[in-house]
């Protein structure tokens, strides 16, 4: 009886070894273990046999029965396996085709390159002032130390549109504005915008550019406030290790006025064509606030000062990302547009 | 201001210092620096060389050998030049020579040998403006006393160096060689060399040959002098260099040394010829419409704001700008009256810029002159014509007024200027500083009182004079601090919300670019949709082109012709957005403006290739975009189909948009005749901004509703309808039926066709209902049915079965 036992798990464990579905396994299940099977028979004959034989062959039949259900889950285990790998197989794909495209869209580099500078000033605790375009004579010259007739209004050739109304020529009447409505009080202001120059638009010069004007006023402020403020605007700019100074220079509603040169970044400073071998960039112009401009404005210029610079924002662009034409900055190419997709 | 090396170093001792530094301290210590340029180079030097023989070359034409004695040696030379001939003084550059055209080498010219060559004043690089017409074409020929064998550049005084400094307006003493030495000297702390002359006059009296008088208080002050018997010819090397170097053409020795004090001093002198002058001058202002033939022979007509020289009676000089050809110093004079004279700024300023006449006066009048040293520079003119022009110099001079300026008086502390600048100093090295400056200054306890001398005009108040001491103390001295100001800073809202949307645009893949505020008029005429009653163009007095005349009113003529750009290059498939002021008058002078938000787009959306499915560019997708810019501020914007006649907008495909009733933007196609003539097709769209975010910020604050605890039910309800009624205004009116409960509707089908009537279209519609609690099937329909009903009644609808 053992014998055929025997005979028998091996026929068993040999048909579940070949199975090739969940299916099969369930019928070989019921064939070898179900009520009806040979091991079921046989185990109804035990009855009659003596309680050693019953014992000896009890374990057997029990032990041949563990056998058969752990081939069978082991298949049962090996089968899913299959499947799923075989399923996994099936859903092959070429990753290395490229992602559906989302088109990127993109801000213009003058914004990109305001945003960062408002960002950086706003953080030294300015505030962002605007004015309009289209601007007094007053603010825009008179209110700034530039009385009519003044020799320094041949420095900017204005676009007038009535004798006391023009585009504005620079974004400093918007100081002026501020001030007016500041009573006497400290004022710290970043104001970037349009202005309007009557320049032939070629590579280096545009009748419409951007500047942004800052503007600090307070009891204690001084000229080592501006160097080191402009310092720090440079080295976010242009990189942590560049150096600034300062060349005498005029501009009537600042005194002293100067140039700021900023070391050359492609160089650093050793002289290269950028920065046409002297190491030094010019970058924007600043100074301490006239008194008469504080004056005008109703500002006790005895007891407050303060200093104002202003920066071309084309030339910050155009050094940044070694742009070689103005006219690039608005003629909309997309093909330049394009190349400012990159969040920096 | 052209500043020549060798002037300056004869006027201030800077003998130790380079060009190259000088340059360099100028830039950081006083003025701006322009450029820099060599007068003329020749390395190591041209020799003066004595024309021997002349011969014909025997194998050319035009060619001639000379035999030249340069002291040391005699050479053999091939020359060119026409006008080469025996006897002459020339400028010889010899074999090694580097000249600005290239180097000189010994050389068989048609097997005559050449060691050298003989040069024009070309050939050294100097601009043919300033040489004489007899030597424009040939070699340079020197006068017969140049000594053989040495520098002939040296000779001449050609061997200089410039350097060219920016103007400023204020800096009206860097405008005299004179007021630049001195600014070097203190650069230095070195002083200026005296100018050193001794005039003798003869025994007659200036004033009995001439009267000098004014009427106008414009005429600040006026000088004369006599001098007799001059001889007009050409003048010294030294003079003509100095010219040259400061960018002056020399002409003959009575110009030359005006023009030579005028840089000098800067004091602008005019020379009568006397006898056609006669011995009156008056200085009035003109009569309106009164005429003059200037020194250019150009006839000019006078308005009653220029200060005229006359005789008495007719006008001799424009003053402080141009003389009158009536009373030319020509090659026949022999007497001249010399003015010098200062005149007010702002007159000269006006008629020079009226008459387009800038001059070196008119430049120097304008930023004004310093009246104290007028009778100087007049004297010194007489002692130059005297020594170089044989003359014979009156006593005396006339005069108008005799004004002199006392010298300014600041009183400045140390604390004055360690709180404005934030650097330590002592009182002590401030008043050095106004020493080196050539201020007199005086120490008192805590104070420091500082002259300052007229030739300062632009130094009036205390910040000017410590523009003066951070300067020559050096901005390299400031220190690099930070304002101590307690302020804080944030964008305002409105500007953050331009900023949102601005970004939200670049990242449903529009590229925002910036166009030319100024546009021609036809264009700002084109898309007039959100203009305001009553308000007008603004447009500008003088403008450069037509086509730069006007301030727009509509960003979307810029952006299209930035699209017309792209496309002429192959670039299709736009998605264009700007954001941008417009303007405009109201009442012709109050000038409005707002920012505006526009975009263009056109082919298909969001095509980069690869394996997306490209969306072509319809009403529905630029609608779609301004719907999220809604949604991002928060609003409700209402759309009716355009009423209005447009030439550029498509009757059909365009829509007005409206925030409640008010008009704030339009989108739509553009119109096909438009399309076709403008060469550019595509979809549109303007949205007055300011009034979007306005509304906007008047919304309170995102309040938070409870999450409803039982998901939503949707219903699907296909609906047909009349072609002609607007799915818009059906939307609106089931919302209404039950706004607690209906969250959404949405369009998800619109089907045409059999076997649907002709004018009728079907809309599937996803309605979205939400409650507290679970809508049971009654409920759900219940609310349904009172849609349909809505429908069938206002838009005769019918479901589709």
């Amino acid at each position: 009886m053992i014998d055929q036992l025997q005979t028998m798990l091996q026929d068993a464990l040999s048909q579940i070894a070949s199975a090739n579905s969940q299916l099969e396994l369930g019928e070989l299940k019921a064939n070898f273990l179900g009520k009806k099977s040979p091991l079921s028979e046989i185990m109804k004959k035990m009855g009659s046999m003596s309680p050693e034989e019953r014992k000896t062959f009890g374990m057997k039949a029990n032990e041949f029965k563990v056998q058969i259900e752990n081939a069978l889950n082991a298949r049962r285990t090996e089968l899913e396996r299959l499947a799923i790998a075989a399923r996994l197989a099936s859903e092959h794909i070429d990753v290395t085709l490229p992602g559906r495209k989302l088109s990127v869209g993109s801000l213009h580099p003058l914004t990109k390159t305001i945003e960062e500078v408002e960002d950086f000033f706003i953080g030294m605790g300015y505030n962002i002032a605007e004015g309009p375009e289209v601007e007094l004579d007053l603010y825009n010259f008179e209110m700034l130390n530039v009385p009519k007739g003044h020799p320094a209004r041949d420095m900017q050739d204005s676009f007038y549109i009535l004798d006391n109304l023009l585009l504005r020529t620079q974004t400093s009447p918007v100081q002026a504005r501020t001030l007016l409505v500041s009573d006497n009080k400290p004022v710290k202001i970043l104001c970037p915008g349009k202005v309007y120059r009557r320049d032939d638009d070629d590579a280096t010069h545009s009748h419409q550019f951007m500047q942004f004007e800052g503007l600090v006023v307070g009891s204690d402020i001084t000229m080592s406030d501006l160097k080191g403020t402009l310092e720090a605007f440079m080295r976010k700019m242009f990189g942590p290790t560049r150096e600034i100074r300062f060349r005498p220079s005029y501009f009537p509603f600042t005194e002293p006025s100067v140039e700021v040169d900023v070391s050359c970044f492609k160089c650093g400073g050793k002289g290269c064509p950028l920065c046409k071998g002297n190491g030094w960039i010019e970058v924007l112009g600043a100074g301490m606030v006239h008194p008469n401009v504080l004056t005008q404005a109703g500002y006790d210029a005895e007891k407050m000062r303060g200093f104002a610079f202003g920066v071309g924002i084309e030339r910050v662009v155009m050094l940044k990302y070694g742009i070689d034409d103005i006219r690039h900055l608005y003629t909309n190419d997309i093909r330049f547009l394009k190349q400012f997709e990159r969040g920096e | 201001m052209r500043v020549s090396y060798k002037w300056l170093k004869e006027l201030v001792n800077i003998d130790d210092i380079s060009f190259e530094k000088l340059v360099s301290d100028i830039s950081l210590y006083s003025i701006e620096v322009e450029t820099t340029e060599e007068v003329t180079s020749a390395s190591p030097c041209l020799v003066i060389g004595h024309v021997l023989s002349k011969e014909k070359h025997p194998n050319a034409d035009k060619l001639s050998v000379c035999l030249v004695d340069v002291g040391s040696e005699v050479l053999q030379i091939v020359c060119g030049a026409p006008n080469v001939a025996a006897g002459q003084k020339i400028m010889l550059a010899k074999a090694g020579t580097k000249l600005p055209g290239g180097d000189i080498k010994v050389s068989e010219i048609r097997s005559v040998k050449s060691n050298g060559m003989i040069c024009s004043l070309q050939e050294v690089g100097l601009e043919s403006k300033y040489i004489p017409e007899e030597f424009a074409h040939g070699i340079y020929v020197l006068d017969d006393d140049a000594p053989i064998g040495e520098d002939a550049l040296e000779y001449l005084e050609l061997n200089d160096q410039v350097v060219e400094l920016g103007l400023t307006p204020n800096r009206m003493d860097l405008l005299s060689m004179r007021g630049v030495s001195q600014d070097v000297a203190a650069m230095y702390s070195t002083t200026v060399n005296p100018i050193e002359y001794e005039l003798k006059e003869s025994n007659k009296k200036a004033t009995d040959e001439i009267e000098v008088s004014s009427t106008t208080p414009k005429c600040i002050d006026y000088y004369a002098r006599v001098i007799k018997n001059v001889e007009i010819k050409e003048s010294p090397n030294f003079l003509k260099a100095r010219l040259i170097a400061a960018g002056v053409r020399p002409i003959n020795n009575v110009v030359d040394i005006t023009n030579y004090i005028l840089m000098l001093f800067g004091q602008p002198l005019h020379a009568f010829d006397q006898q056609t002058l006669g011995n009156k001058i008056v200085v009035r202002m003109a009569e309106e419409g009164e005429k003059v033939v200037t020194l250019d022979e150009v006839e000019r007509t006078l308005s009653a704001d220029d200060i005229v020289i006359t005789d008495g009676v007719r006008p001799v000089c424009l003053a402080g700008v141009m003389g009158c050809s009536n009373t030319e110093v020509t090659n026949e004079t022999k007497n001249v009256v010399l003015e010098a004279a200062v005149f007010d700024s702002l007159s000269v300023r006006k008629t020079s810029a009226r008459l387009g006449l800038r001059s070196e006066s008119s430049t120097r009048f304008e930023r004004g002159v310093n009246v104290n040293s007028t009778l100087e520079a007049l004297n010194y003119a007489c002692y130059l014509l005297q020594t170089y022009a044989g003359g014979e110099v009156l006593e005396g001079y006339a005069n108008t007024n005799g004004v002199f300026i006392e010298d300014k008086v600041i009183n400045i502390t140390k604390d004055d200027v360690v709180n404005y600048l934030g650097i330590d100093i002592t009182l002590e090295e401030i008043s050095d500083i106004c020493s080196r400056l050539a201020f007199n200054n005086l120490i008192d306890g805590e104070t420091l009182s500082v002259y300052v001398p007229n030739r300062r005009m632009d130094i009036s108040i205390k910040q000017d004079l410590i523009e003066e001491i951070i300067r020559i103390y050096g901005y390299n001295n400031l220190k690099e601090t930070i304002p101590a100001t307690n302020t804080t800073g944030a964008l305002t809202p409105s500007q953050r919300l331009r900023r949102r949307v601005k970004h939200h645009l670049a990242s449903l893949g529009l590229k925002e670019v910036i166009t030319y505020t100024l546009i021609n008029p036809t264009e700002d005429e084109s898309f007039d949709i959100l203009y305001q009653p009553e308000t007008a163009p603004i447009k500008l007095l003088h403008p450069m082109s037509e086509e730069r005349s006007v301030v727009r009113r509509s960003l979307i003529p810029s952006l299209l012709t930035a699209a017309k750009f792209n496309n002429a290059r192959k670039m299709g498939d736009l998605a264009l957005f700007e954001m941008g002021n417009v303007h405009y008058f109201k009442n012709q002078e109050e000038v409005l403006y707002d920012m505006h938000l526009a975009g263009y787009l056109n082919g298909t959306f969001g095509n980069e290739s690869g394996l997306s499915q490209n969306r072509v560019v319809d009403f529905y997708l630029v609608k779609g975009i301004i719907n999220s810019v809604e949604n991002l501020l928060g609003l409700k914007l209402d759309y009716k189909k355009l009423d209005q006649e447009s030439s550029t907008l498509h009757p059909e495909r365009t829509a007005l948009i409206y925030f409640k009733n008010e008009l704030i933007g339009f989108v739509g196609a553009l119109h096909p005749e438009f399309a076709k003539r403008e060469s550019i097709d595509g979809y549109v769209f303007e949205l007055d901004l300011d009034k979007l975010i306005k509304h906007s910020l008047e919304l309170s604050t995102i309040s938070f509703t409870q999450i409803p605890k039982v998901p939503a039910v949707t219903r699907d309800l296909a609906i047909v309808v009349k072609d002609t009624d607007y799915v818009g205004e059906m939307i609106e009116a089931i919302y209404k039926t039950d706004k607690e409960a209906i969250s959404q509707v949405s369009v998800f089908d619109i089907y045409k066709g059999m076997p649907l009537a002709e004018n009728e279209r079907s809309v599937a519609l996803r309605i979205t209902l939400v409650s507290d609690v679970t809508l049971t099937e009654d409920v759900i329909q219940t609310k349904i049915n009172k849609i349909i009903k809505m429908l069938e009644f206002r838009f005769k609808a019918y479901i589709r079965s």
